[in-house]
């Protein structure tokens, strides 16, 4: 069981007199709230590395946005080239299997990017930022693919993403058809479902497929209640109906997961709020206010209800 | 572990004070965040509602304001200690509370319209009796955070601006680090830290200035300059007793090394104030199994160093000479740590 959740029944239990104050503290340590010896080294341990790993690539990013402008492109060439390599002979010693040889890996896919910046820049290729963070995320996919770290997959995804509304900011017009918001957000959509998929049938790590459904739905909303404030999108309503429909299906039926049920449940509570705001006549009206309040709080109560259910059975 | 396993470990060491647990269930903290926010968005609309009906009574008539919005918290406070299982009314009274303390804050605004510092100062003696009594986690949690802020801008409007991250920081410590250990009330603590926790973010992102905009017309006296180093002062000094305290713990019977180590990192928080404000953060998720403050010192750490890149007191070269330097010493130790054995490697 999640240990907060222990320490939530250890302080409930408290509040309610079933254990005694000067008790809690034995409680915590048999429910094993503290992590043991070994667990803080390994913890230590990692936090050095990762710290460590984070502050120097981000001083050497530093380093070059000061001097970025008197460098030699020589130098420039060098100095990225040189970091991949120290990447790769890491990645060589370690493998890709321990943390260190995953962390190698993504510094190098990291510096690919900066790569293929210093070469856009150098021989002024004309290339649109968008075509960039394209090329930056095709190069990099073999990495992702190979090495299945959940972070490296998320780097991809934001490459991808970052992509799509650049390639919006720059063209309005997408074969031929009219690219704008809507359709950009829509687009990202489909990724993200399809990422989605891909990540539930092959590695199913939790965090990332809570991370993958908060940005689907949370794109699903965006898209309906742009619609529901009066933009003609109407197959934002198809797309949203199935997210939702999907998400219950999913997630309740198949594989339990409550936060996601939770964050589609305060997702249909907004959109409903955003409906009833365009359908009421405010006015400065009392009445409509009183009632969109209680349907809020009404919802809510629903979602709470229900929420709460499901915990239970869940124990 | 689950529930009923540890139930039964803690009858069996005999500290519980009953034979069986009440068949009830915690909300996890995103059930508490839904209903919070559901019930937010509720509450600014009755809260219009009120202010629509009762515009010609409460504009401004301060009084009559504070008395309505005390009286609807006093009738919340009623309700919520009667322990109601209707979960509808539960919503229902949270957020007609948020929506009478609308109503007090209001009234105080156009009661001490001139004189900001008290207005804070009520403000913040309001909202803290509000929490000592009020029996719900998320009416808590948003008492706290006005509390906190409240004091922020206090402490600001003499000039100490310079020792709210540290006070911050130093009060997130010591509640989390006592979270099992008060023992008057144990459902006290929580929603105060993590009100403070989430404070202390808001104060380093807005790099301790966030609240200078409350400096009240200072002026640039010799007391206000005084007072100005004497936060920045304390400010140190309270980060140093907390990496001092963390050192300590790993170098147990040595007090030298501790006390080096915690000069050598308040030091350096001089320079990067938010990284050095955030790990004890993250060390006190770990170290408390608890995700939200974990995740929340990974997600700040990340989230500052891109802040960092905009600061704009110091070059860049001296950022990335300070980062630089900061991370090959800790690969370095980590490397001199591993070879001596004392972290293992089987990760």
């Amino acid at each position: 069981m999640n240990k907060s959740r222990l320490r939530e029944s250890i302080l409930k239990w408290a509040d309610m007199g079933y254990i005694l104050p000067k008790d809690l503290k034995r409680a915590s340590e048999i429910a094993q709230l503290y992590p043991s010896k070994r667990d803080k080294i390994r913890f230590i341990d990692l936090l050095m590395l990762g710290l460590g790993a984070l502050l120097l690539v981000s001083g050497v990013i530093f380093f070059f946005a000061y001097n970025w402008k008197s460098l030699n492109y020589f130098i420039k060439f060098f100095i990225v080239q040189i970091l991949i390599f120290g990447t790769l002979i890491i990645i060589l010693k370690n493998g890709i299997d321990k943390i260190g040889g995953k962390v190698a890996v993504m510094a190098t896919a990291i510096l690919t990017g900066a790569l293929l910046a210093l070469i856009g820049q150098t021989y002024q290729t004309g290339a649109d930022t968008y075509q960039l963070f394209m090329l930056w995320s095709i190069f990099i996919l073999p990495l992702v693919i190979l090495i299945k770290f959940p972070a490296l997959w998320l780097i991809e995804l934001i490459l991808i993403n970052t992509a799509i509304v650049l390639y919006y900011r720059v063209f309005r017009n997408f074969w031929g058809f009219s690219f704008n918001f809507e359709k950009a957000l829509t687009m990202m959509f489909i990724i993200n479902l399809i990422s989605l998929a891909l990540w539930e049938l092959t590695l199913k790590i939790r965090w990332l497929t809570r991370v993958l459904t908060f940005a689907g739905i949370s794109m699903a909303t965006i898209l309906i209640i742009h619609t529901i404030s009066g933009n003609e999108f109407y197959i934002s309503i198809p797309i949203y109906l199935i997210t939702l429909a999907g998400t219950y299906i999913y997630f309740r039926k198949i594989k339990l997961d409550i936060p996601i049920l939770c964050l589609a449940s305060l997702s249909a509570i907004i959109s409903v709020t955003a409906l009833l705001i365009e359908v009421l006549d405010f006015n400065f009206d009392w009445i409509p206010m009183l009632m969109i309040g209680l349907i809020i709080i009404s919802l809510s109560a629903l979602a709470g209800w229900w929420l709460k259910k499901l915990s239970r059975e869940e124990g | 572990m689950n529930r009923e396993e540890l139930w039964e470990s803690l009858n069996k060491e005999l500290i519980t004070t009953v034979d069986q647990s009440e068949k009830t269930v915690n909300n996890p903290w995103y059930i508490k965040l839904l209903l919070g926010f559901a019930g937010w968005i509720g509450a600014s609309f009755l809260l219009s509602c009120l202010g629509i009906t009762l515009f010609d009574l409460l504009y401004k008539r301060p009084a009559v304001a504070i008395i309505i919005g005390l009286a609807i918290c006093l009738t919340s406070y009623i309700l919520h200690n009667r322990k109601l299982k209707n979960i509808f009314l539960k919503q229902l009274v949270f957020a007609s509370t948020l929506a009478g303390q609308g109503v007090v804050i209001y009234g105080l605004i156009t009661l001490f319209d001139s004189n900001y510092r008290f207005f804070y100062l009520i403000l913040f003696i309001f909202s803290g009796v509000f929490y000592y009594f009020i029996n719900s986690t998320g009416l808590k949690l948003l008492s706290s955070l006005t509390a906190a802020m409240c004091l922020s801008i206090i402490i600001t409007s003499f000039n100490l601006y310079p020792l709210v991250p540290g006070l911050l920081l130093f009060s997130v410590y010591f509640l989390w680090k006592r979270e099992f250990q008060f023992s008057f009330k144990p459902k006290l603590v929580q929603p105060l830290a993590y009100a403070l926790t989430a404070i202390t973010l808001i104060t380093i992102f807005g790099e301790g200035y966030i609240w200078k905009e409350f400096s009240f017309g200072i002026t640039k006296s010799y007391r206000q300059e005084s007072l100005y180093y004497i936060g920045f002062s304390l400010n140190l000094l309270l980060i140093a007793f907390i990496y001092f305290n963390i050192f300590r713990k790993m170098f147990k019977k040595r007090i030298l090394i501790p006390l080096l180590l915690s000069l050598l990192v308040t030091a350096l928080g001089i320079k990067v104030p938010g990284i050095i404000i955030l790990i004890p953060i993250l060390l006190l998720g770990f170290n408390h199994s608890n995700k939200i403050i974990l995740f929340t010192g990974i997600v700040g750490i990340l989230a500052y160093l891109s802040h960092y890149y905009y600061k704009m007191e110091i070059t860049l070269l001296i950022k990335s000479v300070i980062l630089m330097s900061t991370g090959a010493a800790l690969l370095i130790t980590r490397i001199i740590l591993i070879k001596r054995g004392i972290l293992c490697q089987k990760n």
